[in-house]
């Protein structure tokens, strides 16, 4: 079980230099100092002595904290302000309750897989009437402000996830009694690849993983799940993805409700034990750092983000060529929180064809920060501004990230900026280059 | 509390969202990086938001008509309790100010406004190849009015000397509201003697006679080549002797840094591949210049080093110069890692001595350290004297508190007596207020006379740099 942390020790090492000023999206967007990570530990200073009531105010302070990790990335004394962050939003839940917003999707939808799966399927049937295709891409745009997702860019609902698109089976609505099923997992996409026959016939399997999908990738982008499991199988890996796998919990958690975090931390290890695996695998940023943070220890398989497992085994580079010019956008979760940067450039590069131009700042948070833009777009939007333009400087036509909350985040950003570059996973880019060499 | 009227017509002046009254808002700029701010609970009455001169003059006019103090603060990265309402108040967040109005590089000059951030402006400058020499460690987050008011410098002072020397003139609003501005009120040359030297008088005045809104600096072409040249000593003493056969020789390197054994333990503890040899002290001597200039520099004190050290390396290659830097610009943060559950404090951090006596005055810290029995690391600009001192303690232990604060007062009383100062760069503020009857002498009289003058009804700053006689 996660317990809270001390929250006295982790505030001690702050010496209020201001450091993070020079680095928070939220500050840089605001510039009031209680709105920098400096003032917001200067705040749970005062709550914890007694010094302050935790008034509106103060509250939204807390919560107005993207949990990026950029301040911590740069803090030379090396405070942990996103665990303070959490601590103190979970003591502020004791008090002044969690939002609305933030109930309905940490407590009602995403803790229960069964609502989940019969939510999403209503919404794929409905979503022509409150949404709108742009470009013949694979996003909508909602025609009024839609709860949850206000006016941003929304992937459009195919009714699929990655298990029944890999595999080639239809799309859900799962039935009540196919849930109800005691399967642990299914192997995804047994027939996919010429490779994945080949490790079904014994031939040189590298290894066998569990894929922790997340559900932003499972349901919003179930596509980019089935190419993650492509170039896997492409590497001679043969994937698993346990069935009763729940939300990682990381929006629970920065809720400040621990108790449901626990809830679906123990059923994800129920899921993840109850299938032998080499490694566990993700391919979501966020998703990535919650289990290797909250997870690891548990497992007896180590925890892998995608790019980062690619590059551990013999890593076959794809030959198809791709001629793009593509820039990376780092998530915060993947080169902060697990201090992975090199990894997915590196696979970049050993596409043929391909240009990486890097962008100014490429670290720099999109904004997205999971349930923050549901509470507050508009910050979410203007801290977006400022990345897309970075990244529409550098002229690439293709955005590649490697977080699908970071996906959506900047899809939307590009899009209301008149950008025409698409966004990807890094996974859509490996795998149309391996399909390509056929 | 403010009179509510008050309060209203600020937030006619400076716009209601730019205006806070709230607790939580207050409360986070109550304090700044000292010990003496984070241990007492001085919340200003009221935070503004300003973006113009004409508010910051407006406003002031206002407290003055109040007699309701004002404070005025960049962005809150000072060291000696020098932008905290320690008498209530209004404290005036200038951060917002952070343009560059006017680029006059073949004049070799900028106009910025007070609120720009030190490491923001030399981007913009390093663009067009030109640089603000001063360097504080704090370049990332303290700003230009910061800097000002404080006269702060850093590394680089043993060459380039402080923020003074470049400042050409200031737009300074005075607590009556009048708005003047120093150096000629519309010059753009670069040296003046036109009257008496306001510029400087405001220079270092922490923000007690006057809010800078604008600021003429005079600015230099970035140095085509750096190199450092990094020694290893046995013992202490003979750090001393480097630098100052360094200097005899007319060698003047940009900066000469110093870390003693604590400093080079600290610094291992946090980054244990840095592999630093056992030794007394360390320096490091920055060059810069030609490529011809700093190879010849750099080989000649790396010569004279030889005599003094167990270990010399020099080099001019830009990646190997990031490495050796390393050590020094992990120490700061370093400094808080040397003893579990406890933290740095910022207390007698900023003494500077004569140049001679800088390792006899680290002797002395290390046995003021044994003494009470707290660890302290020491580093600092051997190259002018200034040293910064780290007392690490567990902040929510009274006990140690009080005696941390002892031990502040110590290395204080220390640099008086070595004919140094309480304050080589950070300022006085509140920290160091009772210590300028017996540094400034008679001067402090002088001193008190120019506050009254300029701020008759003391609203500016009060009760910092021991301008009240109470």
């Amino acid at each position: 079980m996660y317990m809270p942390v001390d929250l006295k020790q982790e505030l001690m090492p702050c010496v209020r230099c201001g450091q993070c000023r020079s680095v928070c999206p939220v500050f840089l967007a605001k510039g009031v100092e209680s709105d920098a990570p400096r003032g917001r530990v200067t705040l749970v200073r005062a709550l914890l002595e007694g010094r302050i009531d935790p008034t509106d105010i103060l509250n939204e302070k807390i919560q107005q904290c993207l949990l990026c990790r950029t301040c911590v990335q740069e803090c030379p004394s090396g405070v942990h302000v996103e665990r303070i962050i959490i601590a103190a939003r979970e003591k502020l839940a004791g008090v002044t309750g969690i939002s609305r917003e933030k109930k309905l999707v940490v407590r009602w939808l995403l803790p229960n897989l069964q609502r989940l799966r019969l939510f999403l399927p209503v919404i794929a049937r409905v979503q022509g009437l409150l949404a709108r295709r742009v470009n013949n891409s694979d996003y909508q745009a909602p025609r009024f402000n839609v709860p949850l997702a206000g006016r941003r860019l929304l992937p459009v609902l195919t009714g699929h996830t990655i298990a029944t698109m890999s595999s080639g089976g239809k799309p859900f609505p799962a039935t009540a009694s196919s849930l109800k099923a005691e399967k642990t997992g299914v192997v995804a996409g047994a027939n996919m690849t010429p490779e994945a026959a080949a490790t079904d016939n014994g031939l040189k399997k590298q290894a066998r993983v569990a894929f922790f999908t997340g559900c932003l990738m499972n349901y919003g982008y179930p596509h980019v799940g089935r190419d993650v499991v492509e170039v896997l199988q492409r590497n001679l890996v043969e994937v698993v993805i346990p069935e009763k796998q729940v939300c990682c919990g990381l929006p629970m958690l920065a809720a400040g409700d621990r108790n449901t975090f626990n809830r679906m931390r123990e059923e994800n290890l129920r899921a993840l034990r109850s299938i032998h695996s080499d490694a566990v695998i993700t391919a979501c940023a966020s998703c990535g750092s919650t289990l290797k943070e909250f997870y690891a220890g548990e497992l007896e398989a180590p925890i892998y983000d995608f790019s980062e497992f690619l590059l551990a085994i013999d890593f076959r580079p794809p030959r198809g060529t791709m001629v793009q010019n593509v820039t990376y956008h780092d998530p915060c979760h993947l080169r902060k929180a697990q201090g992975i940067k090199s990894q997915p450039r590196q696979l970049l590069k050993s596409v043929p064809g391909l240009t990486l131009k890097e962008v100014s700042n490429p670290d720099r948070c999109c904004g997205f920060g999971g349930t923050f833009s549901l509470t507050y777009p508009d910050l979410a939007r203007t801290i977006g501004v400022t990345k897309v333009k970075d990244l529409m400087q550098t002229g690439a036509d293709t955005v590649v990230t490697a977080c699908p909350g970071c996906m959506l985040q900047l899809a939307s950003g590009l899009y209301s900026q008149g950008s025409q570059a698409k966004v990807l996973h890094l996974a859509e880019l490996l795998a149309a280059s391996y399909r390509a060499e056929e | 509390m403010l009179p509510a009227d008050l309060i209203r017509q600020v937030e006619k002046i400076a716009g209601l969202e730019n205006v806070f009254t709230d607790e939580a808002n207050r409360l986070c700029y109550a304090t700044d990086s000292s010990l003496l701010s984070q241990i007492n609970n001085w919340v200003p009455d009221l935070v503004v938001r300003v973006t113009n001169t004409e508010q910051v003059s407006n406003i002031l006019k206002l407290a003055n008509q109040h007699r309701v103090p004002v404070i005025p603060r960049g962005a809150g990265t000072g060291q000696c309790c020098g932008a905290v309402a320690c008498r209530g108040g209004i404290v005036m967040d200038l951060s917002s100010m952070n343009r560059i109005l006017n680029l006059d590089l073949e004049n070799l000059q900028v106009v910025v406004q007070p609120g720009i951030v030190h490491a923001d402006l030399n981007k913009a400058l390093a663009a067009h190849g030109f640089f603000f020499p001063p360097d504080p460690g704090s370049t990332k987050m303290c700003t230009l009015g910061g800097m000002v008011v404080f006269n702060s410098s850093g590394q680089r002072s043993v060459k380039y000397g402080t923020t003074k020397q470049y400042i050409l003139g200031l737009e300074v609003v005075l607590p009556s509201g009048e708005v003047i501005v120093t150096g000629g009120a519309r010059s753009r040359a670069l040296k003046s003697v036109a009257g008496y030297d306001l510029t400087s008088l405001f220079t270092g005045s922490e923000g007690t006679l006057g809010i800078v809104t604008r600021i003429r600096l005079k600015v230099l072409p970035i140095p085509e080549k750096r190199g450092l040249v990094v020694a290893f000593f046995d013992k202490l003493e003979a750090s001393g002797q480097a630098v100052i056969q360094v200097f005899r020789r007319r060698l003047l390197p940009s900066a000469i840094e110093i870390m003693d054994r604590t400093a080079m333990k600290a610094a291992t503890m946090y980054k244990p591949e840095l592999e630093l040899p056992p030794a007394e002290a360390m320096l490091l001597f920055e060059v810069d210049g030609s490529p011809a200039e700093v190879a010849y520099q750099a080989q000649n004190i790396a010569a004279i080093c030889q005599q003094f050290a167990n270990q010399v390396e020099w080099t001019d290659d830009p990646k190997r110069l990031i490495e050796l830097w390393t050590a020094r610009s992990v120490v700061g943060a370093a400094a808080g890692r040397v003893k579990p559950g406890a933290t740095r404090v910022y207390i007698g951090e900023d003494i500077c001595v004569p140049v001679i006596r800088v390792p006899e005055a680290l002797r002395r810290i290390q046995e003021l350290s044994e003494q009470y029995n707290i660890p302290i690391v020491t580093y600092g600009h051997i190259g002018d004297g200034n040293l910064h001192a780290a007392p690490v303690i567990n902040t929510y232990d009274s006990a140690e508190i009080e005696k941390v604060k002892q031990l502040g007062d110590a290395v204080h009383r220390m640099a008086l007596e070595m004919e140094g100062t309480t304050t080589g760069e950070h300022g006085v503020g509140l920290t160091r207020a009772g210590y300028m009857e017996e540094e400034l002498g008679p001067a402090l009289q002088v001193m008190r006379q120019i506050k009254r003058l300029l701020d008759p009804l003391n609203i500016l700053n009060p009760g910092k740099m021991a301008l009240d006689e109470n």
